[in-house]
């Protein structure tokens, strides 16, 4: 390590975020490989090491030996200052090479927030920040994850989005860079070749026109690219790729576990939820094969502790299998098991009482809304009595923390809906009072309700965000209804959800503002410390764009949508059927209970959705 | 069931690993080496493992002692290999033995101070370095447990000496540990307060040897 970064990094809080060198990184020989990938996090190490694509694009990418993918995070302001002071470049952590230097810079896009660090750390990378000025010596700039289902708002700076799963996708990608360097192609060609691999778009090779009133007229591909850009997924997903030695960070991280991803998709089509669509269809693995990964991965780690990713954990058809077999297996050894996303719907307690032997949290639910009918405008299937009884097992159990999840601000709510929250919150309080078996510790209930962002590519695309103000007025009627002491209120303020609706399903003009706001010094918008709404509003007037056409504004039906040439597989006309659904306050059926014919199964080739 | 100690080197990217971080980086070493260790009872068990020597961030060691209760027979030897198959970039266990001595024993630690000046060394920095640390008197402000106060840490000073080493000036010093410690960053300090003209630009520290209350080497 030479001098100058020794001396940055004693002057930088948690300098280990910062100098790579952990159990399981993958080192190779600069020299020896053909394309260099710098794997870009647009948050903080913390953040950014907990998240799963990273792990298994990272270990994709590397098992080929003439690819070398690399990892890199957004710095903290106190290590951007020292970079900026000393002329250094944001560099990746297994070579410590600046990102400039590499072949190809991915960055995963997990949450709109993130689109400012996005532009910081290409700059601080020593890359150009819009591509239509990148030269054609600087790396190619590519993103995905599940913000690229609208890509709209980031076009004037990347020059690929990977749409779907990346697992084949990227390596076919590389492979592609790969024979296009070797054949000194420029890079416009190397582009119009990429966009024949399924599942990239290349946003240079489409014209958008738009109306007078400011949505979008056309949508035009050229040069041979795709009019629709369908998503790529993994057909065979039990024997997909699964990296086992997984780097061990020496700081801690948010999620320092091991993680095993039991299915991708989701049954249950919450209106509300993004990835509830866009990851369909279901494929899930065999507990056989999940068992065998858990023990691999904590042998290669030495984690002590196992988690389960899914969107939602109890719709798993191996659960108890796959629950039983890993516990006989981390009992033993002090490892413990964690299962997030269970329903409480087919909440096991024998499940709950065979985990809270090696390690005890409390309970937490996400109703999302306080009535039975708003409830089921957003296709949420879960009960009051089903909540009540999963309460009610788990004060017995001597359970005494639970957790509720609420969103305010969801179409067709009324006042009366939100008033139902604080009745739900002081039934279950009630519930305590009546069946807990150990009352001496008290109970404490924290009711979280966060502001509705609608998103694309769901049913609720097309509806309007409440304003600031209504969502301050809504947050302020339930403080007044909850008036029990055991009861906590955590009210979110508006002005992220605001921002983050209008980059959900902003357009092309989006990323003017965003550019202005970043030198505006505008660089981690998802740190509450660091967000500041009124240099965003200064940037939004400045490039005469209004953010309440994004966010405030109903959509009507036959809207083009600055996304429709992005497609998850589900239809646009089955989004708009249950949207309307909706209106009627009219659940529908699960997955599993009925195939509703979302489009989605169509992706498998002659395969069927595993719901 | 004996107990062992561990003797190991924290170096290059590893100095950045702070000292809760480097517990826990070793509970998993051991785990990933197969090496069963004593568990804490309780609800939350996890491998009953202590560091002699806190060493401050940053800082590189080349004599920290790790002391664990091993579960299995195994000798010290393959204690050794197992652990350094699999640890993080920059740590390295020299050796492995029992019988071990209490760490309350230990009264000094040497510290090398590596001190950079950017627009080259001070004309006679080595004779005022020499000087200042022979006096009976060196007072700074220092923290100690009660808060911060005036302290003469020229007791707390049993040897040091300044020399030049490719264009750095290198500190040598041996310095009290376990009850009364003084961290070497007080040296520093202390040239900062007295000869502000001979101010490093940056410091580097490695901790070279532990010793006991006779000089002799703790281990």
């Amino acid at each position: 390590m030479d001098r100058k970064k020794k001396r940055i990094l004693a002057s930088v809080q948690k300098p280990a975020r910062y100098t790579g060198g952990e159990y399981n990184a993958v080192i190779k020989n600069k020299e020896e490989v053909d394309l260099r990938f710098a794997f870009c996090f647009p948050d903080i190490y913390e953040i950014g090491m907990s998240h799963m694509g990273l792990r298994i694009l990272y270990g994709v990418m590397n098992e080929k030996a003439d690819i070398w993918c690399e990892r890199c995070f957004a710095p903290w302001p106190d290590m951007e200052d020292e970079l900026r002071k000393n002329n250094m470049k944001l560099y990746a952590l297994e070579s410590g090479d600046a990102l400039c230097d590499f072949d190809i810079v991915g960055f995963t896009l997990q949450y709109e927030m993130c689109y400012t660090a996005v532009l910081n750390m290409l700059d601080l990378g020593g890359i150009t920040v819009r591509a239509d000025e990148r030269g054609e010596d600087e790396p190619l700039v590519v993103a995905g994850g599940p913000c690229a289902y609208n890509p709209e708002p980031l076009c004037d700076f990347v020059d690929i989005f990977n749409i779907g799963e990346g697992e084949e996708q990227m390596i076919e990608l590389c492979d592609l860079y790969k024979r296009c360097k070797a054949e000194g192609k420029s890079k416009k060609e190397f582009l119009a070749l990429a966009a024949k691999i399924p599942g990239t778009y290349v946003p240079s090779l489409y014209d958008i026109r738009y109306n007078d009133d400011g949505t979008v007229a056309s949508i035009t591909a050229k040069d041979g690219a795709p009019d629709v850009v369908v998503k790529r997924i993994i057909e065979d997903f039990d024997s997909v790729y699964v990296p086992k030695k997984v780097i061990v960070p020496t700081t801690e991280i948010v999620h320092d576990r091991v993680s095993l991803e039991v299915f991708r998709g989701c049954i249950r089509g919450c209106r509300f939820c993004q990835a509830g669509y866009a990851y369909r269809p279901v494929r899930a693995k065999h507990a056989k094969t999940l068992i065998e990964h858990g023990k691999e991965m904590c042998l290669e780690t030495g984690y002590e502790e196992i988690s389960l990713a899914s969107l939602s954990t109890s719709d798993y058809k191996e659960l108890p299998e796959l629950a039983d077999g890993l516990l006989d297996w981390c009992e033993p050894r002090n490892i413990s098991l964690q299962l997030p996303s269970l329903r409480a719907d087919n909440f096991s307690v024998e499940l709950m009482q065979r985990i809270q032997k090696v390690r005890s949290g409390g309970l937490t639910f996400a109703p999302e809304a306080g009535s039975a009918r708003l409830r089921d405008a957003i296709n949420k299937n879960l009960t009051e009595e089903e909540i009540m009884n999963a309460c009610k097992i788990a004060f017995e159990n001597g359970r005494s923390t639970v957790k509720l999840y609420f969103m305010i601000g969801l179409p067709t709510e009324t006042d009366e809906d939100i008033k139902g929250i604080a009745e739900l919150s002081q039934k279950i309080l009630y519930l305590w009072k009546t069946h807990a078996t150990n009352k001496k510790r008290g109970v404490k209930i924290t009711v979280s309700a966060a502001c509705f962002v609608p998103k694309p590519q769901t049913p609720f695309q097309w509806e309007a965000q409440n304003t600031r103000e209504e969502f301050k007025r809504k947050a302020q009627l339930l403080r007044e209804a909850i008036t029990a002491k055991a009861i906590t209120y955590n009210w979110h303020e508006p002005d992220v959800s605001f921002l983050e609706a209008v980059f959900a399903r902003g357009d092309r003009k989006i990323g003017k503002v965003i550019e202005t706001a970043w030198k505006k010094g505008m660089k981690l918008d998802g740190w509450d410390e660091h967000f500041d709404l009124d240099t965003w509003l200064s940037a939004f007037e400045e490039c005469g764009v209004d953010p309440a056409f994004y966010a405030n504004r109903e959509r009507s039906a036959d809207e083009i949508m600055p996304w429709d040439h992005i497609s998850t597989g589900v239809t646009k006309r089955f989004l708009r059927c249950e949207c309307e659904k909706a209106y009627r306050s009219e659940a529908s059926p699960n997955c599993r209970e009925k195939c509703l014919g979302c489009g989605a199964s169509k992706l498998l080739c002659g395969g069927e959705c595993d719901a | 069931m004996r107990k062992v100690r561990v003797m190991y080197e924290k170096k290059g990217r590893a100095v950045y690993i702070s000292h809760l971080d480097i517990m826990r980086t070793f509970q998993r070493v051991l785990t990933r080496a197969g090496i069963a260790v004593k568990h804490t009872e309780g609800f939350n068990p996890h491998p009953y493992i202590s560091i002699a020597l806190p060493l401050s961030l940053g800082y590189t060691g080349e004599c920290e002692f790790l002391d664990m209760v091993i579960l299995d027979d195994m000798s010290n030897e393959e204690i050794v290999s197992r652990m350094n198959e699999t640890m993080p970039e920059g740590i390295e266990v020299i050796r492995a033995y029992e019988n071990a001595r209490p760490v309350r024993e230990i009264a000094y630690s040497q510290f090398e101070i590596r001190m950079e000046y950017d627009d080259g060394v001070p004309l006679g920095v080595i004779k005022k370095l020499n000087d200042l640390f022979a006096r009976e008197e060196v007072i700074i402000m220092k923290k100690s447990k009660r808060g911060e106060s005036e302290t003469n840490i020229a007791p707390m000073i049993h040897e040091l000496s300044a020399t030049e080493r490719d264009g750095d000036i290198i500190i040598n010093a041996v310095l009290a540990a376990g009850n009364t410690s003084l961290n070497p960053e007080y040296i520093v300090r202390a040239i900062d307060k007295y000869l502000p003209d001979c101010t490093p630009d940056f410091s580097e520290f490695t901790r070279k040897n532990v010793f006991d209350e006779k000089i002799h080497e703790f281990r």
